[in-house]
């Protein structure tokens, strides 16, 4: 018996005693008869094995997003950008995150009665019941409400005109904008920013580049930022106690006491509008403000107003409020107080504008106001949409208020703790199963489909009983409502289809019908009903098609018509020795997230935590309170307490502790259940005078509890250890070419690439081992950690599009969590640095070379390719690997169902004891030559893919929404890959090693770095030093190096 | 025996090396599978080409006879399998295909008729999968089509499979000839990966759609990123 033929009995042996039911194949493995069902009808927009792309709208209200969801074999699995969008072109994080909430297991299957393990209704009963409930309120005088998530277009129209008290409010929201606008401009919205072409953006603390204003103003940064946009490079200030992700990319931060932002933002407008000359009516809204009370109240100096002011009044500045961060006892006047900056220095109508989001924001005033109404017992009949008012506001006795409606109904698709308190859940169609529209800025409506029937799990033949274990008996919310509607008189049409077509009937008369002035006046009937218009739905279809409509509005600047009253700068109060800032999570946000897997695994951007809440504390503070990282500390408000680990960071103010509201659930599915706490619990109900949460309002103590929490981070330290992984430049030198093509590339880092001994160049010596031939293609990426912002979506959509399992806690402490792409975080002195981290697709990959089986080589593409097939385990390639970028399986992983449905088909889900990495998306690759190949009609050798389709195709240059990485093949001379390459600011980590990355980075833009001496090529440790380190590597010999490097060497 | 006693000896070993982890396993958030001791002794996912042996038929919802349709009645493969040039799947066709002429021909027969409640009631009929590649391989059809392969270099001759008996039945009080077919499918191939490699390093196809750089097509094509998935 040869070694085959063992192995095959081997297999058959362990085979036969864990399966039956299979047949014996050739190879004498016993594996399972798989079914063939092909369609009765087939689709008429479905291949079998080939995507279809659905344009949708993803996530609500402000934020709302048009993309492109992947359509496979009757379900979808990812989500794209919709890049013919003129509103937010790139997928937000939450797209992913709402893709895995689609196939959650914890989904309600049904409508069911009495919370969360209710029993279960029938959609007709449960339909009844609202209908019955929403008629007898009415005849009893008693109110209709509405108590949900920000939602825009029809959704915001059919609920207005059914509800008496419609609340819209989030946690983490908008209403301290929407105040400060009905306060100045008279009109409540929350204003529109264009960041592009800023030049400098001063922030009170919003988080921006993630949780706030949806991917446009990250996207609008990038560009600000990016010297090829506008021969600039931005400059970022933050103003604020506490430095989150967004706050990290800052150039500038200027820690402030909590409270007093309003009064800095001030002080800068008064000194702006004195340098601009501004004397229009902002100025006597501004009121007066001395420069050096505010700074005292900050606790920063005077200077530095001025020095904030001065840059301000350079031009093209533009402010940002405070958002959550500062959401103080002042959040509506520092929300004014930046408007009125941005008027007073000629800001408005290029960089913040009037016609942004115009659909209703509530304050949590209101829904405070609401509970007491519920209290009161003058409710009838209440909703509840996608929000969770039970979690966030705690104090506030909302659970035992909404018990006292006469009936309340749950929209919410998901279980959460205020679903738990509703009587009647009916679980509405989410984003990717319902018809509707959003409107996040005026002049552009998203228009929103079904990209998929409603799930199932397993085949049901029709007419068989039905049972709700098979699938998820799902509908659209807006069905509801036009029962209810039609109960009340106030909606005519029969169904939701009908309320939107109608709705959707007057955009096209506005923009078809009226605008065809050359033909016929339409009739009567088109007039009062214009979707029964001939050409109606042909229209719609090509607008369903694009996924959006949008008319040209001229941005409008906002003019100042009345005032707000000013107060003094409004600390936290209480007892209590520390500032409590309360900062939504990076990922879960303000908890809506919190039962996505992918978001609790993926780590913080600033700490590298998962699954967990953690206190972040200054290293000064813990040392006098006598804790260090992962300590057990109490937290104790006026409010409340919670326990927490110590998270030690030089991101907060000394005075102030700062927590992550969105975790602490008790009722909200398997995976975000008692995770963490909730810090929602220390805060209280505190608004400011117009009424919006203020969250930074709480005082707390701190008390060591002794012992050691149970934190666990997934970073392995703070600095790079001076090995080029976090490099930078200095502006104002990268400022004279910018990201211009440059001879060689890495001019101002000065690390791209090992210099040789002169003598073997002279040789024509240039390398030890002989590199790989590509003769088509080698594939590239490169990686702009100036663009970068440590938001994390490139690694949530690499999840999703390469089936990564999730691990869970208790495996990320034995170090086995599976990411492809981990976003290193580096702290390089007060810079903060974002480095995605892959697979580097080395040209000399040391993995390669330790492979007892081949499993891993290195393909005529220029792929480090992996063949699990071949895998042994013996896990060599890992510990040769610089990068860290193997993953190795420790056990076959298994998707709880749906999760499953979910799974890429073209990338195979791994079993145990294989090593696993970056693929560059081998499967996209793929696809696309075969389709370049079908397009071209060619099957001529040298026909390669162009490189503008290449440039966003891996999953991750895909999803980010600054457009930080390039993909693209390197033997494309001219093509964006190369180009980006020859950037003055390219550079290798660890390029000492010669491995020669296919993964190059372009290093941050700094306003502090040193500046480098003569770019002599040097292969400087620390860029800041390079000008030194320079010595003795000459520049003279530059120009013959280059012929040899390691691009130009693939090409030939 | 030899083989046999190795075979033994090794299925008890396996069995009695099952790790006991019943508590990890069953987590309703990360739930993993069970697994034995030395899995490096298994190929990953333990299957290589799936599904039958060669040679051997599978039961099959209808008699369906590729003879009939193919050679008899010369209907083209790509008139009912229109994806194979379009995408990876080949495509096994749409009942509303088999409908197109079953509206009309020998709708009286028992088979038809059955076809028919199918299409009907929406319920699509369950062919048991004779030629199945394991799910880590990647093939398009698409592109083999495309560079010129035939549908019989991989399907064997398939056009005389499934060769038709007729058998007198009555029916509603009629008889007629009702086909019976005993072998529905075999796969003549094995699908093995180095009976793939036999084409990819050698299929005439290549010279002749890549001419001068036919050797770097084939370079290519034994590449293990080709199809390994």
């Amino acid at each position: 018996m040869n070694r085959r033929n063992f192995l095959k009995a081997l297999g058959l042996g362990g085979s036969a005693s864990a399966l039956s039911a299979c047949g014996l194949d050739d190879n004498r493995y016993y594996t399972p008869v798989e079914q063939i069902l092909p369609y009765v009808v087939k689709p008429e927009s479905v291949t079998p094995g080939t995507p279809t792309f659905f344009a949708t709208t993803i996530t609500r209200g402000p934020e709302a997003h048009p993309v492109l969801a992947k359509h496979r074999d009757g379900r979808v699995v990812h989500v794209g950008a919709n890049t013919r969008s003129p509103w937010m072109a790139s997928i937000p994080k939450g797209a992913m995150l709402e893709l895995q909430k689609h196939y959650s297991p914890d989904r309600f299957k049904g409508p069911q009665a009495n919370g969360n393990s209710g029993s279960t209704v029938s959609w007709e009963d449960g339909v009844k019941q609202v209908v019955d409930a929403v008629a007898a309120a009415k005849q009893s005088g008693k109110k209709i409400a509405w108590l949900g998530a920000y939602r825009s277009g029809s959704y915001a129209s059919i609920i207005a005109s059914i509800c008496d008290t419609a609340v819209f409010w989030e946690p983490m929201g908008y209403e301290a904008e929407a105040n400060a606008a009905e306060a100045l401009f008279g009109t409540r919205m929350i204003p529109r920013y264009d960041l592009d072409d800023a030049k400098y953006v001063l922030s009170f603390g919003a988080d921006f580049l993630n949780s706030w204003g949806g991917n446009r103003v990250a996207g609008g940064w990038s560009k600000a930022r990016s010297h090829t946009h506008g021969h600039h490079v931005a400059r970022f200030a933050l103003v604020s106690p506490y430095r989150d992700q967004t706050g990290a990319n800052a150039d500038d931060w200027y820690a402030v006491k909590p409270g007093s932002q309003a009064l800095v933002a001030r002080a800068v407008a008064r000194i702006v509008a004195t340098k601009t000359g501004y004397a229009g009516p902002a100025l006597a809204a501004l009121g007066n403000v001395d420069t050096a009370a505010a700074a005292s109240a900050a606790g920063i100096e005077a200077a530095q107003i001025e020095e904030i002011a001065a840059h301000f009044a350079a031009g093209d500045a533009v402010a940002l409020p405070g958002g959550p961060a500062g959401a103080s006892g002042s959040a509506t006047e520092l929300a004014a107080a930046t408007f009125l900056l941005n008027i007073v220095a000629g800001s408005a109508p290029k960089l913040f504008s009037a016609g942004g989001y115009m659909a209703p924001v509530g304050n949590a005033a209101d829904v405070q106001a609401l509970v007491a109404a519920l209290e009161s017992g003058s409710v009838g009949v209440l909703f509840v949409d996608d929000c969770n008012p039970v979690h966030a506001l705690p104090n506030v006795n909302v659970k035992d208020a909404i018990a006292k409606a006469g009936l309340s109904v749950a929209f919410t698709s998901h279980p959460d703790e205020t679903t738990d308190a509703c009587k009647l859940i009916l679980p509405a169609a989410d984003a990717f199963e319902d018809w509707g529209d959003e409107q996040p800025v005026a002049g552009v409506t998203l228009l929103r489909q079904p990209t998929m029937s409603p799930l199932q799990i397993r085949y049901r033949p029709p007419g068989a009983e039905e049972r709700v274990e098979d699938g998820w008996d799902v509908r659209s919310a807006g069905e509801v409502l036009v029962a209810a509607g039609r109960a009340l008189g106030v909606v005519t049409q029969n169904d939701w289809r009908g309320y939107l077509h109608a709705r959707w009937g007057m955009v096209y008369k506005a923009l078809v019908l009226d605008a065809a002035t050359d033909e016929a006046p339409a009739d009567d009937a088109a007039a009062m009903a214009p979707e029964k218009d001939a050409g109606f739905a042909a229209w719609l279809a090509g607008r369903l098609q694009e996924g959006f409509v949008a008319t040209t509005t001229a941005m409008m600047a906002p003019t100042v018509t009345g005032s707000i009253p000013w107060q003094d700068a409004t600390p936290p109060a209480g007892a209590g020795q520390y500032n409590l800032h309360v900062t939504p999570h990076a990922h879960i946000r303000d908890g809506r997230y919190a039962n996505s897997p992918w978001a609790q695994e993926l780590p913080d951007p600033m700490t590298g935590q998962v699954w967990d809440s953690w206190v972040e504390i200054h290293p000064e503070t813990a040392k006098s309170l006598g804790v260090s990282d992962n300590s057990k500390v109490t937290l104790k408000s006026d409010a409340g307490s919670v326990d927490l680990g110590v998270e030690v960071t030089t991101s907060v103010r000394p005075d102030t502790v700062a927590v992550q509201l969105g975790q602490g659930h008790t009722n909200n599915g398997r995976y975000a259940s008692n995770i963490g706490v909730n810090v929602a619990a220390l805060v209280g109900a505190a608004k400011d005078p117009q009424g919006a949460m203020a969250w930074q309002s709480a005082k707390v103590s701190v008390t060591p509890s002794g012992g050691k929490a149970d934190l666990i981070s997934t970073f392995g330290g703070d600095t790079d250890e001076n090995r080029n992984f976090a490099v930078h430049v200095n502006a104002k030198q990268f400022g004279e070419n910018g990201d211009a093509p440059q001879a060689h590339g890495g001019e101002l880092t000065g690390i791209h690439h090992l210099e040789l001994d002169k003598r073997l160049v002279e040789n024509g010596i240039t390398d030890f081992y002989s590199l790989t031939q590509h003769p088509t293609y080698r594939f590239g990426l490169t990686v702009d950690t100036d663009a970068c912002n440590g938001c994390g979506a490139c690694s949530i959509a690499c999840y999703a599009e390469n089936n990564l399992p999730i691990v869970g806690k208790e495996k990320i402490k034995e170090g086995r969590e599976m990411s492809w792409i981990r976003v290193n975080r580096y702290f390089k002195g007060d810079e903060t640095h974002f480095v995605p981290m892959m697979c580097q697709h080395c040209g000399h990959a040391p993995c390669e070379s330790v492979c007892p089986v081949l499993a891993t080589y290195h393909n005529l593409d220029g792929l480090n390719a992996m063949v699990y097939n071949r895998c042994v385990g013996t896990r060599y390639c890992s510990n040769a690997c610089p990068f860290s970028a193997r993953k190795f399986n420790y056990h076959t992983y298994v998707w709880p169902e749906p999760f499953n449905m979910q799974l890429n088909p073209d990338v195979v889900t791994r079993t145990m004891g294989v090593m696993e990495k970056c693929s560059f998306c081998v499967q996209r690759l793929r696809a696309v030559k075969s389709a370049y190949k079908d397009e071209a009609a060619s099957t001529e050798y040298n026909a390669k893919v162009p490189d503008s389709a290449l440039t966003r195709l891996v999953a991750c240059a895909e999803a980010c929404p600054t457009h930080a990485l390039t993909f693209g093949n390197l033997n494309t001379e001219d093509g964006a890959l190369n180009t980006a390459r020859k950037s003055s600011r390219n550079y290798m980590p660890l390029d000492d090693l010669n491995v020669m990355s296919a993964v190059n980075y372009l290093a941050k833009v700094s306003f502090h770095a040193p500046e480098a001496g003569h770019h002599g090529g040097g292969h400087g440790g620390d860029a800041g030093h390079a000008g030194e380190a320079g010595d003795g590597h000459g520049g003279s010999d530059h120009g013959e190096e280059k012929k040899h490097d390691e691009h130009g060497g693939d090409a030939h | 025996m030899l083989r046999s006693v190795s075979l033994m000896l090794a299925a008890a070993l396996l069995t009695s090396c099952m790790v006991k982890e019943e508590e990890r396993l069953n987590d309703p958030r990360f739930p993993l599978e069970p697994h034995l001791i030395l899995p490096v002794w298994f190929p990953s996912n333990g299957q290589v080409a799936a599904g039958a042996t060669t040679g051997q038929a599978l039961d099959q919802p209808l008699p369906f006879s590729h003879y009939l349709h193919a050679t008899k009645n010369q209907i083209d493969c790509e008139y009912c399998h229109v994806s194979a040039r379009n995408s990876i799947h080949g495509g096994v066709p749409q009942l509303a295909t088999c409908m197109n002429c079953h509206k009309f021909v020998r709708t009286k027969s028992p088979n038809i008729k059955k076809l028919k409640e199918h299409f009907d009631s929406g319920t699509p009929l369950e062919w048991n999968k004779v030629h199945d590649l394991p799910d880590y391989v990647h093939f398009a059809h698409n592109r083999h089509v495309r560079a010129g392969v035939q549908c019989t270099e991989c399907h064997g001759q398939i056009q005389l499979q499934g060769q038709p008996r007729y058998e007198e039945e009555t029916v509603d009080g009629e008889t007629m000839q009702v086909v019976k077919v005993d072998e529905v499918m075999i796969r003549e191939t094995t699908l093995q990966m180095g009976w793939c490699l036999d084409c990819h390093a050698g299929h005439p196809s290549i010279d002749q759609n890549y001419g001068d750089n036919a050797d770097l097509r084939r370079a290519e094509l034994k590449d293990c990123w080709t199809c390994h998935k």
